[in-house]
């Protein structure tokens, strides 16, 4: 279980996210709300990548302000817009999430057959097109052992036939190793794809139960 | 508009807006570590020994080059961006105005060069040394009328699909760990800021080294001169700060302790200094000594690792960091005076711990800093 406990991020006198508590279960979650409320924002709060005061604690005592690295490797995530320097291959960036997510080989090797980035992956990211590079993003996403994975937008730019096998990575993840996901997304999920457990709105800066 | 203000307004503008730290950092190397007083008289020297050492003049040739490869670099990079390929409806035009708008683009984004290369050909005719003059006007024309060709080129035959400039990436040939991403981002985005930054910091070492300013040898003026030369790195600290933020965003979520993300950056700053390394090896014995050599290492990856920590206490402002960097530097100054580097080496590495694990993760980028 994730708790988030009196998570608040403000930029000056303006508050973008305040959610005084929530608890995300061994589920799937669909965050909606508009342009602007505030879902990417919480996104990279829990994955870390941004300040905050309150905390966000995993499996009951992991917290991220106390044993950021232990919690960092239970939590991934997948940005809407992926940005990495256009020098680097999709290889180097697996090799640094292999080698810091402790993850095997053989499962970046499945991914990689998976998502079918075999072809590009040795390329310098800045030959990709939007599309593989979301590939590559949610490829790293994936990787290692994580309890939570934050997908922001992850369908946009990816091409009809691979929607399928991320649908299918999803529920694998969630049914076989017992991930919970938190998923934002403007696109509407196939109702057969993954079992949607519930759907939350981000709406005046706190995430509220839509069902 | 006409089209050389669409070109000026589109590539010309935002090429010095996007490299505003670059013309800084070069405007304080030659004009901002000079007395006032002694400026012009500098600059003559520099230029008399331009003109009268083909050499020297090479060396200079390569780094006017340099910034020519740049600006080339930019302007293909922008043409092949989707939101600037509108720029290809130009290609309708007669070839003419089209040569002629690029020239125009090509002379504004080359003008920081143009000048101090006009004011060197002034000074060769002036003083008897027309053949250096000529080179210099030859030579800055050709690098002019090059880059214009193949803009040219470019527009009229546009390939979307070739990515021109990612075929001169430089790449290494190896699975890269973190430090070498830096390593990376500087052999191919910060090219000329590395060899002025390179250049300067060589010209001061070996000056120091070789006594040009005392006789008999002292390990202070030795450190010293390579203080100096590391204060010629704060801008490309602070260009690595700003890619950190830019494009290794994806990187704070990764599991590494505090420690282990402070001596990533240790390692980034030891390579950074490897010429510096083998300048001063080469130096040792005759030049350096023992009891000297062994603190420099510390020394240099402390100082620009300190530079680098106190540039996650926000904002990411260059003008506030210069005035941390030459803070540092005087006080840094008195304490090499005194020969008390093991204090030097600890407060340097005690200070940049303290505002990493301070700041690190509460830096967040806004708007506009980078």
């Amino acid at each position: 279980m994730v708790q988030l406990q009196d998570l608040k991020k403000s930029y000056g006198s303006h508050v973008v996210v305040d959610v005084p508590a929530f608890n995300l279960e061994q589920k799937i979650y669909w965050l909606k709300g508009i342009n602007g409320s505030g879902k990417t924002t919480l996104m990279k709060l829990i994955a870390g990548l941004l300040p905050f005061e309150g905390d966000v604690i995993i499996d009951d005592s992991i917290s991220i302000k106390k044993n950021r690295s232990d919690y960092l490797r239970l939590v991934n995530y997948a940005e809407a817009e992926p940005l990495y320097p256009p020098f680097l291959s999709g290889k180097d960036l697996l090799q640094l999430y292999i080698k810091s997510k402790k993850a095997t080989p053989d499962q970046a090797q499945e991914l990689i057959a998976a998502l079918q980035v075999g072809s590009f992956i040795e390329n310098a990211t800045g030959t990709y097109s939007s599309g593989m590079l979301k590939k590559i993003s949610l490829l790293l996403a994936f990787i290692g052992q994580p309890k939570l994975i934050l997908l922001d937008e992850p369908l946009v730019t990816i091409d009809d036939k691979t929607v399928p096998v991320i649908n299918r990575i999803i529920r694998d993840y969630h049914e076989q190793k017992g991930v919970t996901f938190l998923l934002t997304s403007h696109q509407l999920f196939e109702s057969t794809a993954f079992p949607i457990t519930h759907q939350l709105e981000m709406k005046d800066q706190t995430i509220k139960i839509l069902s | 508009m006409t089209v050389t203000q669409l070109f000026n307004r589109v590539i010309g503008i935002p090429f010095y807006q996007r490299h505003a730290g670059l013309f800084l950092f070069i405007f304080i190397l030659m004009f901002g570590v000079i007395q006032g007083s002694q400026l012009i008289s500098y600059h003559l020297t520099l230029m008399y020994a331009m003109l009268g050492s083909w050499v020297f003049m090479l060396v200079v040739s390569g780094i006017w080059l340099l910034y020519g490869l740049k600006c080339f670099q930019f302007t293909l990079k922008t043409l092949s961006e989707p939101p600037q390929q509108f720029l290809y409806t130009t290609s309708g035009l007669p070839k003419k105005i089209q040569f002629h708008s690029l020239f125009i683009l090509q002379l504004f984004i080359y003008l920081p060069v143009l000048a101090y290369a006009f004011v060197v050909a002034c000074v060769g005719f002036y003083s008897g040394q027309p053949a250096a003059a000529l080179y210099v006007i030859a030579f800055n024309f050709a690098v002019c009328l090059f880059s214009t060709l193949l803009y040219k080129k470019k527009l009229n035959h546009p390939n979307p699909e070739q990515h021109f400039f990612l075929a001169t990436l430089f790449r290494f040939p190896f699975r890269k760990p973190f430090p070498l991403f830096f390593i990376s981002h500087l052999l191919n985005e910060m090219k000329v800021i590395f060899v002025v930054t390179k250049f300067f910091a060589a010209i001061i070492i070996i000056a120091f080294l070789n006594g040009f300013f005392i006789d008999t040898y002292d390990g202070r003026v030795v450190m010293l001169g390579f203080m100096a030369g590391l204060t010629a790195h704060c801008v490309l600290v602070f260009e690595f700060r700003k890619f950190e933020e830019s494009l290794l965003g994806f990187y704070r979520n990764l599991p590494f302790t505090t420690l282990k993300r402070w001596w990533n950056f240790a390692i980034i700053y030891f390579i950074v200094l490897l010429p510096e390394w083998i300048t001063f090896g080469s130096a040792f014995p005759d030049r350096l000594h023992m009891a000297d050599i062994w603190w420099l290492p510390f020394f240099g990856t402390g100082m620009l690792l300190l530079y680098h920590c106190l540039l996650y206490k926000p904002p990411l402002d260059m003008e506030r960091y210069l005035q941390w960097v030459f803070g540092i530097s005087a006080v840094l100054f008195f304490l090499i005076l005194y020969k008390v580097y093991l204090v030097i080496i600890i407060l340097l590495l005690l200070l940049s711990l303290f505002f990493f694990f301070r700041w690190y993760y509460l830096f967040e980028q806004t708007e506009g800093q980078l």
